[in-house]
Order: C-alpha cells, then structure tokens, then sequence
C-alpha cells in the first residue's frame, strides 16, 4: 500500500474543532471502562477482610494475586466476548475479511486494550493490599512467581472470551465465556487434580511454606502457552476469513492442541503444591518451664502466645505434658527425630497455628486441648463416653478463663480444681472422667 | 484555521480537501478480468469471464444467481478463483473499497468512529483516521451527523455510512454489491449522486438488478448470465443490439426492454 500521507492532507495544528475519532476502542469507553470497574470493586470487597487482618504474610498477599480470579476471569472474558463479538463479525462494513489489518493487527489492537485495562484493574485493586502488607507484614517479600500467575491468568481469561466471541461472532455468547471461565475457576480450586491448570488453587500457602518453584514454573509455561494458542487461533479464524469464504474453523484450531497436550503430564503425575520454606527465621522465649518459638514474621505474636498459653498452663498448675510451643510456620524447619509436626500435638512439642485469619495465639486453643484431655477424647471418637467428652470440654473452659454457668467447674475455687486435676491426670489423658469424680463443692 | 477556510468561513476540515487537487492525482483503474472460473462444490458459478472494466462507474447487471456477487467477492478478495486472473491495472494502493450487499453496524458507535476505525482496520495511519473519515463523510454527505450514533440513521444514511467506510482508505477501486436494494425512491436518488460523485475521481464498479441504476449512474454495463459475460458496453450500443420494439405487456424504457429481451433470448437458445 502506499503511503497514504501523500494523498491524505494531515491535521493542521491550528483546528481545535477537529473531530476526535475512538480507535482503539470504536465501541466507545464504557464495554471497556465498565467491566473494569466491577474487576477493581470485586478485588477490592474480596480483600476487604484480608486487610482488615492484624498483621499480613507475603506469602498469602502474593497467592491473593492468583485466587482473586475466579471472579473477576470470568468479568474479564465476559467483557471480552462482548467486544469481539460486536467488533469481529465479519458482515460488520468495518471488519470485512479483505481488510488489510483483519487478523494479526486487530487481534492485538483489541486484545492490548482490554488486557491492559483489565490488568490494570486487577492491578489497582490488589493494591490496597499490597500497601497493607508492604507496611504490616514482618517477614519475606512478594512472590513474583506467584504474582506473575494471576496476571497471566487473567490475561488468558480475556483471551479466551475475545476467542468465543471471535468463534461465535455475537456479543450474545459473553454469559457463555462467564460460565466457562468460572468453571474453570470452580475446576481449580476443587482439589489438586487441575490445580496447575487453573490459577486458582483450593488451598493456599502460609507463613512457612511456599509455592514450589517446578509448580510455579509449569503454571507459567502453560498459562503462556495457552494465551498464545488462544491469540494464534483468534488470528487464524480472521486471517482465514480473509483468505476464503469458506470457513476452515478446524485448521484454525489447530493451535489449541499445544496447551492440550501440555495439561497431560500433570494430570498424570501431580506436582507437590507446596514447599517448606528454605530458610526460617525463629524468635524465641521460655516462661513457666515452657519454650515458644515462632517463626520471624510472626514475632509480633510471640508474646500474646506466651501470655495466652501461660495462663492456661499456670491455671493447670502443674507441669505440662509438653516442653515446647512451636509455631506451625516453623515446621518446615528441623526440631528433633521425634518432633514431628502433627496436628493433635500428643509429645512434648505442641504445634500452634499461627495465622492472620485466624488469630488463636491470643486464645490458649491448642494448649487447652491437651491439657484438658479434649484431644485424648477425639482420638477416642465414638468410644469416648459422652459424659467423659462433656467434663474434658467444661475442663478445657475452666483452663481457658472461660467458665459458663452450666460448666461442672463452674464457682469451685481455683485451688480446689488445681487439685483435683493433679489427683486425676491419668483419667484427665485417658477420657474416664466421671461426674463422681468431680471435686466437693 | 487554514488561510482557505479563513477565506471562505467554511469548517476547518472542509479547507484539506481540495477535490480538483486529488481528482488530477488520481490515476484510473482498469480491472482485467481474464478467463476467470470458480465453483461451489460442484456448481460452477463463473464459466470463463473475460472483461475489462474501464473508468467511471460501471454497471453489473443481470438474472438472480447469474454470478455478480461471487464475481464482486473474487475482485475484492473474498474468494480466491480457481483458474483466470484477476488484475488491477494503474492501481496505485491496490486497496479496494467493498460494500456488501447486506453489511452489519454497530447502532450504538457514532457515524465518525464507525468511518475512521474502518480507514484504520483498511490500513490508515492512526493519525490520518480521523482526517480520512471525515473526508469519506463528506463525500457521501454525512459530514453533518459525524457525531450521531449510527442507530439513529436512517436506512439510505446507513447506506451511505457504509460506502464512506469503503471510500475511508482512499481505494482505487470501489465496489457496491446492489447498494440501492431496500431504498426508497427518495433515499436511492440520494446514494446515486453519491456514486456518481464518486465515480468523477474514482473507478466504480457495481452490481444491480435495478436498470434505473445502470441508467442513472453506469457509463458501461456489463452482463452476466449463467457465469459468462454476454455484453459489455454502453446503454446504447445494448438498446441498439437487441430489438427492443416494444411489444404488448412489456413495459419500461428502451434499455430495459433491451436487457430483458438479451436475457430471455439467451433462456431460448439454451433450451
């Protein structure tokens, strides 16, 4: 073609009243700016609580970047089809196949704008989280890997939608793309099986552990390959179009076996999600005989731990069956042989969960199950006697500082159930509780 | 405010277009079309055309399924032929401008938008859309709705919002494909001095049904029947070639009764 500023007087400078034509988006702002908005708002609702927590982990902010797309994918390729399918059919008078940027050129025209604005909304909303943490979080940093998996996946979500509405050439089929793509999402996050195919996981990392760098990677490479596929088959169908006017819709699909093929080795063979961190960073202290350690980004807690689970062990007024206090963030590092984590706790380490969403360092939860004998009675389960289970529960409030008025310790002295407790530890650990046994009032 | 506008007090953009600068610019395009066949499947649709499309707005006529619009899609490159060549001789851009017969908007897009992004998905600059849409819009009188929203036109300023969008890349050749099918009177008079405005600095081809068309805009006429060419020439030289006294129950002008009696005498040679 040649060049047409020859034959094409230009703009003079001096002609403010010229009109202003919308090219990169001829629909006008709204189909673009409107689903933007809803990707913002629901990034922002959804992480609402996440802020509100009173510390934060890298680990969770960076893995928030990957699950906040089960919403706002399907928006993205809702969105995407709606454009496609006013723009592409190609009876519109300004998307005739022989154009000379049918194809290559408009996909990325198109694509460009609504990736960039939907990624720029994603964006924008996970940024008040992203200032919590960088202001409240004690240890470790963004997990870029992880990061980079949302962004990807949302980008991928908008190709696919732009890809229906290119297949279907109608902006009726947008709830379509919604549905598919939120499958999707519902597939990923069902269970491990499709959890390297989807980027929204069922389960997500915490302080302490990571994502493991083969598993990121793989994410990547396939979310990659398939938002290539995508945009190869959306230009295809168009460059085909162009071509003949015969439509060779299976050719153009061709692509879409990459991807495929990539999704079998793990279906097949599934990879390890999660990895212990390499290097822990560990805050120490003993009180009352007992060692507590947690992990360095959550030193803050220690010592709302150490008062929390002190007081319990004080009120039990005895040695307690365990020596150590670890936080479950630290698992990943080596104790002893036999320091195992395991979640019920029954040797001397008693493993605490410390985590922002569930802050139980400031209750003394884990603590209380043992030394009231709770966890002995759920080890039981439906051996335990029922009446046992009830007084090791009313035990556990009475340790705990929280005694109702139905509690079988309800108005005893302190002294009294310090006693009572120190002539009844083998049935305490055992679950044979009885009410006969109860102390005197 | 160019020192022509200033001058005339016409709109800013009305100073960059001069027409008799561009109308001398403008070279001709010649369309050879030689030996040309295509097929659906089995049935063949074109059996060897041979024609040559000369200047000025030229005319495509004849029967229902005779071939025009499959021969209007291998022009602009819809189809690809399956033997024959197709050639645009002068072309300067070899950009061809295609109105289909039936064409989709978007009501919702405003008239500039729907003209410049067509300028650009055709290959203009980015910079030069706007100029180019405005200047296509002029050339079918639309400049004055270039902000309205395309669903508020009517059916002959659709019409002709789709033929702005053919001209917006400046082609060489522009082809309508029954452009006046569903007007009325009053709307199809409109778009043909559009045309034939058109086709004083441009080469134009057109299919129709309609002889009014041919008669009101088309320097030549080309027939197609049962996909071969059967005439090319004027309006004249086909009234002079096939008698066309008129008869009892058959109506209209010379050059109807004309093509009417060439299509129905080649009905009786082949049966």
């Amino acid at each position: 073609m040649t060049d047409l500023r020859t034959t094409f007087p230009t703009r003079p400078e001096s002609t403010p009243a010229f009109p202003k034509a919308r090219l990169r988006s001829p629909l006008g702002a709204w189909p673009v700016l409107l689903p933007a908005l809803a990707i913002t708002g629901v990034v922002v609702a959804a992480t609402g609580r996440m802020r509100s927590w009173p510390y934060q982990e890298w680990v969770q902010t960076s893995a928030e970047f990957h699950q906040q797309n089960v919403f706002t994918a399907p928006i993205a390729a809702a969105a995407a089809t709606y454009f496609a399918g006013r723009l592409l059919p190609p009876s519109r008078v300004f998307a005739l196949p022989s154009a000379a940027r049918a194809g290559r050129q408009t996909v990325a025209q198109h694509l460009g704008l609504l990736i960039g604005v939907f990624v720029a909304a994603y964006l924008l909303g996970l940024l008040p989280l992203v200032v919590v943490t960088v202001s409240d979080a004690e240890h470790g940093g963004p997990d870029i890997g992880a990061m980079l998996t949302g962004v990807l996946g949302l980008a991928l979500a908008t190709a696919v939608g732009y890809l229906v509405g290119a297949v279907t050439r109608t902006a009726l089929t947008a709830p379509l793309s919604f549905v598919l793509l939120f499958g999707a999402a519902v597939v990923g996050s069902s269970g491990d099986t499709f959890s390297s195919l989807a980027p929204v996981l069922y389960i997500t990392p915490v302080l302490g552990s990571v994502q493991s760098t083969p598993f990121v990677v793989y994410r990547l490479a396939f979310l990659t390959v398939c938002a290539i596929a995508v945009v190869w088959t959306a230009v295809g169908l168009l460059r085909r179009h162009r071509v003949s006017g015969r439509f060779r819709g299976a050719a153009a699909l061709l692509p879409l076996l990459l991807p495929a093929v990539l999704a079998v080795p793990p279906l097949l063979s599934k990879p390890a999600l999660f990895a212990y961190e390499a290097e822990v960073p560990q805050v120490c202290r003993a009180a009352g005989g007992v060692e507590y350690c947690v992990h360095g980004g959550h030193r803050s807690r220690l010592d709302l731990l150490v008062a929390a689970t002190d007081a319990a062990v004080q009120r039990y007024g005895r040695p307690a069956p365990f020596t150590r206090v670890y936080d479950e963030a630290l698992r990943g590092r080596p104790v002893d042989g036999t320091d195992e984590w395991r979640p019920e706790a029954p040797d001397t380490v008693l493993w605490i969960p410390i985590q922002p969403q569930n802050p139980t360092e400031t209750r003394p939860v884990q603590a209380v199950y043992v030394l009231s004998g709770s966890g002995a009675c759920r080890r039981l389960g439906d051996a335990a006697d029922p009446e046992s289970v009830r007084l090791a529960d009313d035990l556990g409030g009475w340790l705990a500082g929280t005694v109702r008025s139905h509690n079988a310790f309800a108005g005893l002295p302190d002294s009294a159930v310090r006693q009572w407790i120190a002539a009844n530890v083998d049935r305490i650990a055992g679950c044979t509780l009885t009410p006969e046994s109860l102390p005197s009032r | 405010m160019t020192d022509r506008a200033a001058r005339t007090g016409s709109a800013p953009h009305e100073a960059l277009f001069d027409r008799s600068t561009e109308q001398k610019r403008r070279p001709y395009v010649r369309i050879v079309i030689d030996d040309v066949r295509f097929r659906y499947g089995k049935k063949s649709v074109l059996s060897g055309v041979d024609w040559v499309v000369g200047t000025g707005v030229t005319g495509l006529l004849g029967p229902n399924g005779a071939g025009k619009t499959t021969l209007l899609s291998l022009l602009v490159g819809l189809e690809k032929p399956d033997s024959g060549v197709l050639r645009f001789e002068g072309a300067t851009s070899g950009a061809i401008g295609f109105v289909p017969q039936r064409f989709s908007l978007v009501g919702g897009m405003r008239v500039l938008d729907t003209v410049a992004y067509a300028a650009w998905v055709n290959g203009v600059d980015r910079v030069d859309c706007a100029v180019a849409a405005v200047r296509a819009l002029a050339a079918v009188r639309l400049d004055d709705l270039a902000a309205a929203r395309v669903r508020t036109l009517s059916g002959g300023q659709r019409q002709r919002l789709g033929v702005a969008a053919a001209l917006a890349h400046e082609p060489d050749l522009l082809v309508l494909d029954e452009p006046t099918v569903g007007l009325d009177p009053a709307q199809r008079m409109r778009l043909r001095e559009v045309i034939a405005d058109i086709g004083r600095t441009r080469t134009v081809l057109l299919s129709t049904h309609l002889i009014e068309d041919i008669s009101h805009l088309c320097q030549r006429v080309g027939v197609l029947a049962e996909g071969r060419l059967v005439f090319d020439g004027t309006e004249a030289e086909l009234t002079d070639l096939v008698d066309s006294t008129p008869s009892p129950g058959v109506l209209g002008s010379p050059f109807e009764r004309a093509y009417h009696a060439l299509v129905a005498k080649l009905g009786a040679d082949r049966d």
